[in-house]
């Protein structure tokens, strides 16, 4: 099963690196992977992310061709969103190291971290 | 009706007045895993009080009988006893009313929370899988992001995703800082314990003691998991860590007027540390086990003397009926 997401993954990744909508047997060819999976598990697989909304399908001729619904980008941005959301909604779904802090605040915290590693490195010396 | 009004009052006392006393405590800050502990333990105690409170309004006590069929005769004799009268009868429905009322509010309001939780964590890992570089010599997961950001998923899928602009922004010992900070949150079940904290808050969005309890429990703990962090890499190299990640962010449009939180952490870690002494923590940890107990033994106290005592010398059947009132 992780195999199999791993597949997925790997598809988006072709895709995306493409730039352009792909045939199943493009993205065969951009795979890169030992060993090369079966045209028929690419093309499943291919189908599976079309439904799943990843990926858009469009008539080319005899075949079909598939191109990212959006760009890498576009997801981390969303993913970072929820991550970074100042609504304490989400404390209990994600666990983000910490939250954003205003400039000003920073500097003087910078000020003193300065001021304490100083004194630190005083008293191991003496 | 002694027991319950006790056992009452206790309740509104600790959802009103214990918040006020214990909001932001020094001690808390020096010992923040028992600071955890004791707003938990607040509410529970607070829950078990009213859920009791309500159950001893509608059941009366009953003398323990080593017959089974006795037994249930009395029962049935005391709550015949105690409802054939109409004050009886509508104090016994308050009391099921409110007891009914507290646990259904509690098993709805949690579930929601989990399936809305698991839903949420999930969609964000199908798309986590998709998108991010798994680095196998760190454990973590890399989104190609410019803001340096770090965070965990928790759960039996866990991931801990760190972001390039984060990468770029730490050296090495901040960054085993801030994987130590995640790791702390998912040895110690954080997620659940800030799951549970929400779930009450939302239940009970009037009552202080819930809605403080969570914002409390949220802060200690992630001071609990910067202390772990400090005992491995220092603190004010977690303190580092912290400032960089923090300040290396377009500042957010809504922030507290009293300082961030994130500002507090960085104090904290900066000034010298003072852990709460073992005899402080030891004293604490009494209390919290007494408030837990509390509860249970207003109640216990009168039910247990109900078995000790005979009430029906001459064996009538309404004097084999005592209620705790």
């Amino acid at each position: 099963m992780a195999r199999f997401g791993e597949l997925e993954a790997a598809i988006m990744d072709a895709v995306w690196g493409a730039g352009r909508s792909l045939r199943v047997r493009e993205v065969l060819e951009r795979l890169e992977r030992d060993p090369e999976p079966a045209y028929n598990t690419v093309h499943t697989v291919t189908e599976i992310l079309h439904r799943k909304g990843w990926l858009s399908k469009e008539k080319d001729g005899r075949a079909y061709r598939y191109g990212p619904t959006k760009s890498r980008e576009e997801y981390i941005a969303g993913l970072m969103g929820e991550a970074l959301a100042v609504a304490e909604d989400r404390t209990a779904t994600l666990a983000r190291f910490v939250q954003q802090m205003p400039p000003g605040e920073a500097e003087e915290l910078h000020r003193l971290l300065g001021q304490a590693v100083a004194r630190e490195a005083g008293e191991a010396s003496k | 009706m002694i027991v319950a009004a006790v056992l009452f009052t206790y309740a509104v006392l600790l959802c009103t007045l214990a918040p006020r006393l214990l909001r932001g405590v020094q001690w808390a800050e020096r010992a923040p895993r028992l600071g955890i502990v004791v707003w938990q333990v607040l509410g529970a105690s607070a829950l078990t009080a009213a859920v009791l409170a309500g159950l001893a309004l509608s059941v009366p006590t009953v003398r323990v009988s080593t017959d089974l069929a006795e037994l249930l005769q009395a029962c049935v004799m005391a709550l015949a006893a105690q409802y054939a009268t109409p004050g009886g009868a509508s104090a016994g429905a308050v009391g099921a009313v409110l007891a009914l009322a507290v646990l259904g509010r509690v098993a709805w309001c949690t579930g929601a929370a989990l399936l809305r939780i698991r839903r949420e964590r999930r969609a964000h890992r199908e798309v986590l899988d998709m998108v991010g570089r798994p680095d196998a010599a760190r454990g973590v997961i890399v989104l190609d992001h410019e803001e340096p950001a770090a965070y965990c998923l928790p759960g039996r899928h866990r991931r801990t995703v760190i972001t390039t602009g984060a990468l770029r922004t730490l050296d090495d010992d901040r960054l085993e800082a801030v994987l130590a900070h995640e790791r702390a949150h998912q040895a110690e079940r954080h997620d659940a314990v800030l799951a549970w904290a929400q779930a009450l808050a939302r239940a009970f969005p009037r009552v202080p003691l819930f809605r403080i309890a969570e914002a409390e429990i949220a802060r200690l703990a992630e001071m609990r998991a910067d202390d772990v962090a400090a005992a491995r890499s220092g603190r004010l190299t977690t303190a580092a860590a912290l400032l960089a990640v923090a300040a290396g962010r377009a500042p957010a449009v809504a922030l507290s007027a009293g300082g961030s939180t994130a500002a507090r952490r960085v104090r904290r870690l900066i000034k010298p540390h003072r852990p709460l002494g073992r005899l402080r923590v030891a004293a604490g940890s009494l209390t919290a086990a007494v408030a837990l107990a509390l509860p249970l033994l207003v109640v216990g106290g009168p039910a247990a003397a109900a078995t000790q005592m005979n009430y029906c010398p001459d064996g009538t059947p309404a004097a084999q009926v005592t209620t705790m009132r």
